[in-house]
């Protein structure tokens, strides 16, 4: 489903990625994984579209998507979260999600403001999609919220269903369980799993081992830009390359 | 909103007793105060909502000003013509000039609209075979539709007001839109607005075309009303203005930015004798709010009261 | 006829150089524009002006307390103002121009008339390949040379001007090294006002001096700036001695009415095509 070859990033002569290819097949949750600074999120960011690749290629469902804008990927069906979180501050919790679900509704700004049946409708399915989206999560109650104002878990959350809302073929989460309790970790898990069942494929960032063993049938492990491991999850624990690597950082939970 | 519906229509109600009773000199505040006030919104969409300051919506405003004292001083249109012809004068030049930059952070973006402003206030002084240089453009005939002439001061207030109540409509229509949510969603975190699939780019420029079109109207009256209009009417100072006005008021809110034109606009109306004391207070002013009152005057009020 | 012109230019672009150098050393610290810039200059002229007049100073002692007095000044208004305008972009450049409009009109109500200036550099004139050209314009080389050099070998060798660097460059970073960041930005803001004040005592026997001034030498310091790049401090210096030179050949070949428009067209222009200015570098977002 989605092929990221041989790909390389410089920033100001600093490398970021140093040739990583690695590839997510449908239906799968591979799992990335990685020392703070291995590249794990630049990865992320040059599959969306926010940075060019100096070199190499990535493919989704066959067709190249290398540089294209963050939009027109998000077009074709490639959503994600971000590890710091960007919601919509201002906006409450059912428009950060009306966001995304009015994306490809009928009606546009002249046709909102005639009252135009059509945009009215379009609005209508981009509301039932948001509540479902959200309920999904877990945050219906929360609708009328302030985004700002809600809980750290549930923020993150939001991120999730802001994604959803999308309806991608392919999710990218940026370390959505980074933070929470160890009950919140869990209920993350189960959250992706069922995002799993309903068909979407998953590439995780995580750094807590136990979300990741759980979930993940295969296993990247990225070390200063470079991969330096790829399998099942009992191959990479025992891998003595990905046990130096994180040698001295034990990640806590 | 039922109790702002009622705000509302009582408001329009006094506003048309003060036209009846008041006296030509609060009638010539007031009239200036809902010209301004349709600019002052056409700004805030960029300020407010798509979180964007602009310096030029001064010049944009000679455009529509301009506009219709050309269109019918040396065409001969009729304003039901000129109007539509100002509104998007002033926002395609707006869109035009504003659109490279907006793609921009909002640092450049400030920085290309005081080259904006400067750029079109030069053209108009200096570009004389056009828009007559330092004489300006006068004799602009009383403002007359379908027969009928708002030539009293009574009269073109009835007409600045109806301007000022459909420009608040028309925006708050513009604000529930999706375009609106799209916007604010821009204000808060492009990126992400990005990723979450907004048109970011097409969103800014309808922004822009929108200041620009509110601007072109509210010139429009400008140009009526006045019955001559002068390049030094356009500067720098009636953009930094306008600024204080939208920003002021609440920086998203419609009622705040009308109420920010009232209170400003009258207050520096009655302290215009005391001359440059006046844009000293100003000047205060807008420092003192942005210190100490970021978000506008009416962000200080609880948020039930507010949108 | 050149000759002329490029010395005036030469001269213009000193001042724009100067003031323009007060916009880059806050952008590099703060990553905000400080829009009142050219009233600050402006108001240096006026201190100049009631130096000169009231106590008699001459060129060098006057030039010296003003930069001293404009330091403190500074200072002054980023611990009582500007400090309190960090919240965003848009609160701290429309904050900058409400005070810069408080400047402006404080000083026309004082100073309502232009006014001539003390000839503090003497009355003398010089001759140099055909161009005839004051005294002044001699002292404005000099100066803002020795400004120019001063802030390098400022920035560059002492430990003051080391910690401004690092404050410049990564405020959060300076400060876990011992830097008190708050009294560097205050330096900053200070150094920033004094060079453009200096500015304005400059070119202060040129011409008639009025609170009018400060706007669009402003403008034009800020377009230079962006010219060759707000977080350079060369760049800015470039930018302020090429947009001078330009504008006085634009005068002269083109026409004087339309030579302000250089200076807008040029800021619009770099904008477009390189924000980051001739010599700027573009500095990468951490998404």
């Amino acid at each position: 489903m989605l092929d990221v070859d041989c790909v390389r990033l410089s920033f100001r002569g600093v490398r970021a990625l140093s040739g990583v290819s690695l590839a997510v097949s449908e239906g799968e949750v591979l799992g990335i994984i990685g020392p703070n600074g291995s590249g794990k999120s630049t990865l992320f960011n040059v599959v969306t579209g926010i940075y060019a690749p100096d070199d190499g290629a990535v493919r989704f469902r066959g067709q190249a998507i290398t540089g294209l804008d963050p939009r027109a990927i998000v077009g074709r069906g490639i959503a994600r979260t971000y590890q710091n979180k960007r919601l919509f501050t201002s906006l409450s919790v059912l428009e950060n999600v009306l966001v995304p679900a009015l994306r490809r509704e009928k009606g546009g700004l002249l046709s909102d403001m005639l009252g135009l049946p059509r945009a009215r409708e379009g609005w209508r399915a981009a509301y039932v999609r948001a509540v479902e989206c959200l309920d999904f999560v877990g945050l219906g109650p929360m609708a009328g919220a302030g985004a700002g104002s809600l809980a750290y878990g549930q923020q993150n959350r939001l991120e999730v269903a802001r994604a959803l809302a999308l309806e991608p073929a392919l999710l990218l989460l940026d370390e959505p369980a980074a933070g929470l309790t160890q009950d919140e970790r869990m209920e993350m898990r189960t959250l992706i799993e069922r995002i799993q069942a309903r068909g979407v494929s998953i590439a995780l960032v995580e750094h807590d081992m136990r979300v990741v063993m759980g979930l993940c049938s295969r296993i990247v492990v990225l070390d200063h830009g470079e991969v330096i491991a790829v399998g099942a999850p009992a191959e990479i624990a025992r891998d003595p390359a990905v046990i130096a690597a994180y040698l001295g950082a034990p990640e806590d939970g | 909103m039922r109790a702002g519906s009622v705000l509302g229509i009582g408001s329009v109600i006094a506003l048309c007793t003060l036209g009846l009773l008041a006296s030509d000199y609060l009638l010539q505040i007031a009239t200036l105060v809902l010209i301004e006030s349709i600019a002052v919104i056409g700004l805030g969409f960029l300020t407010g909502f798509a979180g964007r300051i602009s310096l030029a919506q001064g010049a944009l405003y000679g455009v529509g000003a301009y506009s219709a004292a050309l269109l019918v001083t040396r065409l001969g249109l009729p304003p039901l013509l000129g109007l539509p012809i100002a509104i998007l004068a002033a926002s395609i030049v707006g869109t035009a000039l504003g659109a490279p930059a907006i793609r921009l952070s909002g640092l450049y973006f400030v920085m290309s609209t005081i080259g904006m402003q400067q750029i079109l206030w030069l053209l108009l002084m200096h570009w004389s075979g056009l828009t007559g240089g330092p004489q300006g453009v006068r004799d602009i005939p009383a403002l007359s539709i379908a027969g009928f002439a708002f030539d009293t001061p009574a009269r073109f207030y009835i007409a600045a007001l109806i301007g000022a109540v459909t420009s608040y409509l028309l925006a708050r229509l513009v604000v529930a839109s999706r375009f609106g949510l799209f916007l604010r969603a821009v204000a808060d975190d492009e990126l992400a607005s990005a990723t979450t699939g907004v048109a970011v780019l097409r969103a800014k420029a309808t922004a822009l075309a929108l200041s620009g079109g509110w601007a072109g109207a509210a010139g429009f009256l400008h140009a009526y009303y006045l019955r001559y209009v002068h390049p030094d009417m356009f500067t720098l100072d009636l953009s930094v203005v306008f600024l204080t006005m939208a920003m002021f008021g609440g920086y998203r809110s419609l009622e705040g930015m009308l109420l920010a034109s009232a209170i400003l606009g009258g207050a520096s109306e009655y302290l215009r004798p005391f001359g440059q004391f006046r844009l000293v207070a100003y000047g205060g002013l807008l420092v003192l709010s942005m210190m100490f009152f970021p978000r506008g005057l009416l962000a200080v009020l609880p948020v039930r009261w507010r949108r | 006829m050149l000759a002329q012109l490029l010395v005036g230019g030469l001269g213009t672009g000193c001042i724009y150089a100067l003031v323009g150098l007060g916009f880059t050393l806050v952008y590099r610290t703060l990553r905000m524009v400080n829009f009142a810039q050219g009233q600050v200059f402006m108001a240096g002229t006026f201190l100049g002006l009631f130096g000169a007049r009231q106590f008699g100073l001459s060129a060098l002692p006057l030039l010296l307390l003003v930069a001293a007095i404009s330091f403190a000044i500074g200072m002054l208004l980023e611990r009582m103002v500007f400090r309190r305008l960090y919240a965003s972009h848009e609160v701290f450049v429309v904050g900058a121009i409400g005070l810069g409009v408080m400047i402006e009109n404080g000083f026309r109500i004082v100073y309502p008339e232009p006014l001539p200036f003390p000839k503090i550099f003497g009355a003398g004139v010089y001759h140099l390949h055909g161009a005839v050209f004051q005294k002044t314009y001699l002292w404005i080389l000099i100066v803002t040379l020795a400004l120019v050099v001063t802030l390098h070998v400022l920035f560059a060798y002492t430990r003051t001007g080391r910690a401004l660097r690092a404050v410049a460059s990564d405020g959060e970073i300076a400060a876990t090294m011992g830097v008190n960041v708050q009294r560097a930005i205050g330096a900053t803001f200070g150094l920033s006002f004094a060079v453009a004040a200096v500015a304005g005592v400059l070119i202060g026997p040129l011409y008639f001096v009025s609170p009018d001034l400060g706007d669009m030498v402003g403008l034009k310091a800020f377009s230079a700036a962006v010219l060759g790049g707000i977080n350079s401090v060369v760049g800015t210096i470039l930018g302020g001695l090429a947009l001078g030179l330009m504008e006085a050949l634009a005068a002269f070949y083109i026409s004087t009415d339309y030579k302000d428009l250089l200076a807008f067209s040029i800021l619009m222009l770099m904008l477009l095509v390189r924000p980051q200015g001739l010599l700027g570098r573009v500095v990468p977002v951490k998404v």
